[in-house]
């Protein structure tokens, strides 16, 4: 009995000390990849969302090309931003510099290693396909529903909770919407439709 | 969590910057899926990384037509043997995910092997080498970049090749492109090409060289066969093209659809084989006795081959069946996996008389499959032992392992001056040579190959070269000092192939589809029967001292080209149940009259060839006779027969090593057995159990009586009560089911390969196979009937010549499911169209599921079954999480296909049309005896198999009600007693039941 106790006590002691000896950061770290609302991290280049997709109203599908055939949104290739950074080599200092990393990643054949902004966990599988093409009759949502008003950021950042709880709400309520426009198929609640 | 991440930066250079991208991806994602799971998130806090940043590097430029994450399929052709079956190789993000059968491919018409599922293990294989390796490395080898290796290498051969005869041995070179470089290799070099095949096809070229005036070996069409007779060839085991094999064969044997009428086939054999199991009547025959059989039936079918040896079958049964062969005509085909070139001779003087040629075996489209010939390689022993042979090249072949006294090769190597060996492992016999010029994976460069001929195949790349690997044509071709064609194979590939192969086919629609098919073009080219030839004695049965010895290709790994393979390894064989080692096989009688039990280790001896096994039981097997897999007994293919990820036995280790090699046995008819008094550690078994304890689980009947009711064999015994404690599901869409006909199913274990590539199901290895902790989602249960005229003690394994039935048993999904009531974190729940859902992120792993399970088919992850080599987490699905330790798992019948197919069909806005989801085991099925489809769909196969009078599900009276069902087994022979006496029983009991209706 008295051993069960001290199990238990430690386990509060730990529980509540964690925090406090590594700081909430920490902790916070370990919680699932894709509960971390406003995660912005640091991007080798500060590739600003605002000034290309707000201000020069380019289209998010002109550089995450898969958004409407895969899985993946995909990240874009550098060939994508060079087809206007060829002769775009900006006006500012700040500008001028970030695109000429942008030209001598893609000269070199080097790249650019992304910091990945939108975590989910490897055993939640969601298919951006399904969301961006199918979803609502083949109509589709907007990239907004689920990223935020990305236009207007800049540096990419996490908006959304994208919890399990989040996904399924949005799954129920569209359900009774595809049920009164007898839309087909209803958006899956079973736990295979993410997780296998 | 410890992952290697040391392969060197000139490695990841050759990468294309998507792959760099996945093995970034590929080490971090596991991370993170770590990190969900207490002491290792707590470790990464530590240790102070900051848990979520992960990196993703995109492609530098998108290739055209190619998106992240979508798979696009590569036709190309399966190069794990000569039989070089069409594959459809799964490529998603720069790198082969899964191959599959290709459909358009005539032979193997979409089906695949277990080893052709598992050929993704061999490109990813950390025991590959990683460029050319010296035996001794020359001086500031180590300060050498690739390019300058190889030039020392080649430099090496380009010496060597000056230095007089040269040889060049290789396996079966069937393509034409491929026999063109060795042709010009040998006219630029004076070389002499030799072709070896450990386990060849040799003595039926042979033969035909004398019957037919060609050394050819015949491409068998089990399609057009009525009555097959079959004398040791196993050929829905490992015969030639077992494949092809084994979808012809299915056809005359499938009962779906509303056909009644089956072939007859009768086997004649001294080993029980997959091939006996699935005969209708099979007759335990010594090898020593087969001679006498053979002659005992020419004679009867008009011949006279001398008075025929005592033998075992019945005059009664021969005249019978010899009747019934007389009658099929040139719907009639014998054929034998004889080593005797007579026997083989009087083979094909029996399908002549039948009018057999032609009909269902052809000689004009002759099959190019295992092509070696034991004469030219008996010949090439001969000049070894002179000394003649000044430089030898060795590709892709092993004798210093398989060649029966292969110790003696390995002497004789010596004799050799130069010995350059082109592969890509140092294995037996290129570890003993001077150079081995490392060769690329068959996924890593363009061949071709001509199976039957006329039928010219293509395989292509699916990944770049992941080493400094040189593919093995290239290496000849530069040797032959033709540089051009070296340095751009592909684009002379496609020349020689737009001369030579095409005939107006454009090269793009070859590349679509794998195959061009010119067999036409040979009809009516069939050489003529000269004459039977030299057959005397072949009716004498020899007699030997002791015990009668019988080698065979065992089932996973082949002549031991594939000893190096995981999955393969803990494939079971599908009679023995046994993995992870070879056996000596008896009949229960004569373990008897040995004294030797189960587990005990015997030393088979014969000359002073010796080889150590563990006695299993196999019964079907022939008195007198042991019975031994080849290919085990690797010392030199890598760390897996060393025993990857399995704690190795050290205190015992000479009885528990994975197999020991019984090719120094294979040439010899006779031997003894002899008990070492110990007893083997820790031997795999799968199975322990073969009776079903007359509770058939896997229901049978005879044809006849089949005919007569379409329920025959499947009547309730007790019928199910429909009580449940939950309300009864309602399936609004669609409900997914699986028909399983126990008819077409060989036992092959190709379902459970492809079932384990395809859902990242890991290998345990040895010890936890031994504790029943192996982790196949789909297990395959053999069943030794008992038939009550040969009972032996009561014991209905013991009987004397069982009949088999296989049965695959995965995941039944019930709609009352067992195992959804008692967890207790709803881990493992139902889906509204008919799935039984296991949800491994929120298993707990208390293992009631399993416990309630009365399928067994629940298993369960004692470790974290992690791969130590970096390069090896690419050959994961990544559409299947990673599971760990403590979790659950069980088929999901492939709920990634399914989600796949209803998104495509929601794409187009249409319906998910029948057959367009394929389960992985369905879509390697040889014979097509899986089937998934929606059952709610009437007009859906599985909705019609599911009407079927053969449809039945397993333990049907627990009330589960499976989605998975299964059709009855039907053998075309007449009816047993004990057949006949269930069918009456079960009229009476119905005749009852009525009566009780009537008051």
């Amino acid at each position: 009995m008295n051993a069960k106790l001290a199990v238990l006590f430690l386990a509060l002691t730990i529980g509540t000390a964690m925090p406090v000896l590594l700081g909430f950061r920490e902790v916070w770290d370990i919680a699932l990849p894709n509960y971390h609302t406003g995660y912005q991290p640091d991007q080798p280049i500060p590739y600003s969302h605002r000034l290309h997709a707000g201000y020069l109203n380019i289209d998010c599908q002109y550089c995450h090309t898969a958004a409407d055939q895969s899985r993946h949104a995909g990240v874009p290739n550098l060939q994508t931003c060079m087809n206007c950074h060829t002769t775009v080599l900006g006006r500012t200092t700040e500008s001028k510099d970030r695109i000429a990393k942008v030209k001598e990643a893609f000269d070199s054949g080097k790249g650019v290693a992304w910091s990945r902004v939108h975590n989910n966990p490897d055993f939640a599988y969601f298919n951006h396909m399904t969301h961006v093409r199918i979803a609502k009759n083949g109509q589709g949502f907007d990239c907004q529903e689920c990223h935020g008003q990305m236009q207007n950021e800049g540096v990419a950042n996490q908006k959304e909770i994208m919890s399990m709880g989040w996904c399924i709400n949005c799954h129920r309520t569209w359900n009774d919407e595809y049920k009164k426009q007898g839309w087909k198929p209803a958006a899956p609640l079973n736990c295979d439709a993410c997780h296998r | 969590m410890e992952i290697r991440t040391d392969i060197r930066a000139s490695d990841l250079a050759d990468m294309p910057a998507d792959m760099q991208a996945e093995l970034e991806a590929v080490s971090k994602s596991r991370r993170d899926f770590m990190k969900v799971t207490g002491m290792a998130a707590m470790s990464a806090v530590i240790a102070g990384c900051a848990a979520h940043d992960v990196k993703v590097k995109p492609m530098l430029r998108k290739p055209e037509g190619i998106t992240p994450g979508v798979v696009y399929d590569y036709a190309s052709t399966c190069q794990m043997c000569s039989a070089n079956c069409g594959t459809l190789m799964k490529v998603r993000d720069g790198r082969p995910v899964k191959p599959e059968g290709n459909p358009d491919n005539p032979l193997s018409q979409g089906g695949l092997c277990a080893a052709g599922q598992a050929q993704l293990w061999g490109l990813y294989n950390p025991d590959r080498l990683h460029g050319p390796t010296p035996k001794e490395e020359p001086d500031g080898w180590a300060d050498l970049d690739a390019r300058k290796r190889w030039q020392t290498l080649d430099n090496f051969v380009a010496a060597a090749l000056k230095a007089g005869p040269v040889r060049l041995l290789t396996g079966t070179v069937s393509g034409p492109g491929a026999r063109a470089v060795i042709e010009k290799f040998c006219a630029a070099t004076g070389a002499r090409h030799v072709a070896y095949d450990a386990c060849s096809a040799w003595p039926i070229a042979a033969a035909h060289r004398d019957t037919h005036g060609q050394a050819r070996v015949p491409h068998y069409r089990f399609e057009n066969a009525d009555v097959v007779f079959s004398f040791d060839a196993d050929f829905l085991g490992n015969w030639i093209s077992p494949i092809e094999f084994a979808r012809a064969w299915s056809k005359g044997r499938d009962l779906r659809f509303g056909r009644k009428s089956m072939t007859r086939h009768i086997q004649f054999e001294s080993r029980m084989s997959t091939t006996g199991a699935c005969a209708d009547e099979r007759f335990r025959v010594r090898n020593a006795e087969r001679g006498a059989v053979l002659v005992d039936l020419a004679n009867r079918l008009g011949g006279s081959f001398g008075e025929a040896g005592k033998h075992p079958v019945p005059a009664a049964d021969m005249d019978r069946l010899a009747k019934e062969l007389q009658a099929a005509g040139r719907r009639g085909l014998v054929v034998s996996g004889s080593h005797d070139v007579k026997q083989q001779r009087l083979i094909n003087w029996i399908n002549h008389k039948l009018g057999a040629y032609g009909s269902t075996l052809e000689l004009a489209a002759f099959s190019q499959q295992k092509l070696g010939s034991d004469e030219a390689m008996a010949a090439l022993v001969k000049e070894l032992e002179a000394g003649s042979v000044k430089t030898l090249i060795v590709w892709g072949v092993n004798p210093a392992f398989d060649l029966p006294g292969g110790a003696k090769f390995k002497e004789l190597l010596g004799k050799v001056t130069h010995k350059i060996a082109i592969g890509m492992h140092a294995d037996e016999t290129a570890s003993e040579c001077d150079w081995i010029a490392a060769d690329s994976h068959p996924h890593e460069t363009w061949n071709d190959f001509e199976p039957v001929r006329g039928l010219y195949t293509l395989a292509q790349p699916t990944v770049q070269r992941l080493w400094d690997t040189r593919p093995a044509l290239q290496s000849l071709l530069r040797w032959a000092g033709d540089n051009d064609a070296q340095r751009d194979y592909r684009a002379w590939l496609q020349k020689h192939w737009e001369t030579n192969v095409l005939a107006g086919m454009p090269w793009t629609t070859a590349v679509q589809i794998g195959v061009r098919d010119r067999r036409a073009e040979l009809a009516g080219a069939e050489p003529a029967f000269v004459g039977p030839g030299d057959v005397s004695g072949v009716g004498s049965v020899a007699t030997g001292d002791g015990i009668e010895i019988v080698t065979y290709e065992s089932y996973n790994l082949g002549d031991g080209r594939h000893a190096g393979n995981g999955w393969l390894q803990e494939m079971p064989d599908p009679l023995v149940r046994v993995s992870w080692t070879n056996f000596a096989g008896m009949s229960p009688f004569t373990m008897e009259k040995l004294g030797v039990s189960e587990g005990d280790m015997v030393e088979v001896k014969a000359g002073d060839a010796t080889c150590m096994a563990p006695v299993v039981r196999l019964p079907g097997t022939a008195e007198d006779v042991v019975v031994l897999p080849l290919g085990y007994g690797r010392t030199k293919a890598g760390r897996i027969v060393h025993g990857m990820g399995v704690e190795q036995d050290a205190v015992n280790t000479e009885t528990s090593a994975i197999g020991d090699n019984a090719f120094p046995l294979a040439g010899h008819a006779f031997g003894s057995v002899s008990k070492t008094g110990k007893t083997y550690h820790r031997l795999a078994l799968l199975q322990t159990h073969d009776s079903q304890e007359n509770r058939p689980l896997a229901k049978e009947t005879a044809l006849e009586l089949w005919l007569k009711d379409a329920k025959a064999g499947n009547q309730h015994e007790i019928p199910p009560v429909d009580v449940t404690l939950w309300k009864r599901w309602e399936y609004k869409g669609h409900k997914w089911g699986m028909v399983v006909d126990l008819n077409l199913c060989t036992g092959c274990h190709a379902c459970a390969i492809a079932c384990q590539v395809e859902n990242n199901v890991p290998v345990v290895g040895k010890d936890e196979v031994w504790r029943r902790r192996e982790m196949h989602w789909i297990r395959i249960d053999r069943y030794f009937e008992d038939d009550p005229t040969t009972k032996y003690d009561g014991n209905p394994t013991n009987v004397a010549n069982p009949e088999v039935v296989f049965q695959p048993m995965m995941c039944q999904h019930c709609e009352n499911a067992p195992c959804e009531t008692v967890c207790p974190v709803i881990a493992t729940s139902h889906s509204d169209e008919g799935l039984n859902i296991q949800t491994y992120n929120r298993c707990i792993g208390t293992r009631y599921c399993a416990n309630n399970c009365p399928y067994k088919v629940r298993r369960f992850n004692w470790f974290t079954y992690k791969h130590r080599d970096l390069a090896m987490n690419l050959v994961l699905n990544p559409d299947i999480s990673i599971r760990t330790q403590g979790v659950m798992e069980k088929c999901s019948m492939c709920a990634q296909r399914i989600y796949d197919g209803k998104r495509a069909a929601a794409l187009h806005q249409t319906k998910v049309e029948d057959g367009s989801i394929r389960t992985a085991c369905q879509q390697t099925c040889p014979t097509n005896a899986i089937v998934f489809g929606d059952q709610n769909d009437k007009d859906s196969v599985v909705a019609k198999l599911g009407r079927d009078g053969r449809n039945y599900a397993v333990l049907a009276e627990i009330n589960t009600r499976p989605a998975v069902t299964y059709l009855t087994k039907v053998r075309n022979r007449k009816a047993k007693p004990h057949e006949t006496a269930h069918e009456e029983k079960a009229a009476k009991r119905k005749a009852n039941e009525h009566k009780g209706h009537d008051h």
